[in-house]
């Protein structure tokens, strides 16, 4: 049976699908306006610099705590995965900061914070290295710079970057406590601390038990930290780190460290805490 | 297949030729109203389908072209409103290349359809076919085929004119 115009309709379809792809392809070669790709690496950097050195660390409430234990523990563990991150163009420094919160954020450049709380919550050196891991991908992806350019817009970011306004930076050091990632992004950083978990020979099930531990703990805490706020939806994160499957030669290599005494150290009261100058 | 003899401008009355083209301007008309809801426009050319394709075939033809015309791009508006509406509103929505493509693609596609739609007015004006691609081969075997039921009818017809 022949089919009216079945010919014609081929065609046209032809031709939408090819208009399709021609202007798929012609969007690639504008820059987009508020793209992260127009803020360099280097720029990153020195807002990173800027934010942590004049603001962080320059307010009196900042507490990194140094103890050698515990910087010993995150060195090892912050080696680990770093070794198997592959090519990466920041400078990773991972601080722990002196706070009851359960909470950790990226400051641009690749500066990660760990809050204390945090740590006192986890019950193995693998479940802190699932944090880091995600908080590495926020950077790797470029969130963080993503959403300051979305919630400031690039010409502030630029007027900070290339050394106008520095009165803006407390303001950009908020934006980036205070706002959330959205959930493709969380999705993104999850998805690559799994993959960065399982090259770094460990447990990718860490995530899930760190997850699931956070979700009991919401019910009980007034203090709702950011970590919790942020990460909405934290059964289907679990889920997707349950459900992830290492590598075929994934080998799991347990960090030797003594845990329990490196979260005594934080709770210690003498507990070295200065503020870094 | 058979197909119906087709009218010539001159077998038109202004009437048919007026209706013809009002199957197209019903969807500038409409698309006033119906630009934030695209099915508007498809439910007007519904409506005006319904109420002129007895008129005449030349109508008819024009009529129906006009309406299965409008449902693709409806849909497609629809689902370009649909996406547009879920990027602004949702997080896990964004914008992306594919986006845009089909954001262009719509944008051509629209104004081709509105650039056609005059054509075929002004034709359908002038008392002339106009074919749009696939649409119009379609709308034509719908609208043109010799159905049993034309002949059933001229069969069973019991008026005939005398013999002179």
């Amino acid at each position: 049976m022949k089919i009216v115009g079945l010919k014609q309709l081929l065609i046209l379809a032809g031709v939408v699908v090819s208009l399709w792809l021609v202007f798929y392809f012609v969007s690639a070669q504008f820059p987009k306006e508020n793209s992260v790709e127009l803020i360099s690496i280097e720029q990153e950097e020195k807002l990173g610099r800027l934010l942590v050195d004049d603001v962080l660390l320059k307010d009196p409430k900042t507490k990194i705590l140094n103890n050698e234990t515990l910087d010993s523990a995150m060195r090892i563990i912050q080696k680990r995965l770093l070794n198997n991150i592959g090519p990466t163009e920041y400078q990773y420094s991972i601080r722990v900061l002196e706070s009851s919160e359960i909470n950790a954020f990226t400051m641009p450049g690749g500066n990660i914070f760990v809050f204390s709380g945090l740590i006192n919550q986890t019950e193995s050196p693998e479940e802190l290295a699932a944090v880091l891991a995600h908080e590495i991908g926020h950077a790797e992806k470029r969130h963080v710079v993503g959403r300051l350019v979305k919630e400031l817009g690039i010409t502030i970011l630029f007027s900070v970057v290339t050394g106008g306004d520095a009165v803006l930076l407390p303001e950009i050091s908020r934006t980036i406590t205070s706002t959330v990632f959205d959930r493709q992004q969380e999705k993104e950083a999850d998805d690559f601390a799994l993959d960065l978990l399982s090259k770094s020979n460990i447990n990718p099930k860490a995530m899930a038990s760190f997850f699931r531990k956070i979700d009991a703990i919401t019910g009980k805490m007034d203090n709702l930290s950011e970590l919790i706020a942020t990460h909405p939806n934290n059964n289907s994160r679990i889920k997707n780190a349950l459900e992830y499957k290492p590598a075929k030669e994934f080998k799991e290599i347990a960090f030797d460290l003594n845990w329990a005494r490196v979260k005594e150290t934080i709770s210690a009261e003498n507990t070295m805490v200065t503020k870094e100058e | 297949m058979n197909y119906h003899e087709l009218p010539q401008p001159e077998d038109l009355s202004k009437k048919e030729k007026e209706d013809a083209m009002g199957a197209y301007m019903m969807m500038f008309a409409a698309v006033a109203v119906g630009l934030p809801l695209p099915i508007i426009n498809l439910i007007a050319a519904v409506i005006y389908y319904f109420v002129n394709r007895n008129v005449s075939r030349f109508v008819h033809f024009h009529a129906l072209q006009a309406l299965i015309s409008s449902i693709p791009l409806t849909l497609m508006n629809g689902v370009g409103l649909f996406w547009g509406i879920r990027i602004l509103f949702s997080e896990d929505w964004h914008v992306s290349q594919v986006f845009y493509g089909y954001l262009g693609t719509l944008i051509i596609l629209n104004i081709s359809y509105y650039i056609m739609g005059i054509l075929a007015a002004v034709k359908a004006y002038k008392g002339r076919m106009f074919y749009y691609w696939f649409f119009g081969q379609l709308s034509y075997h719908y609208v043109f085929q010799v159905r049993e039921t034309d002949t059933m009818e001229k069969k069973s017809s019991v008026n005939r004119p005398p013999q002179l």
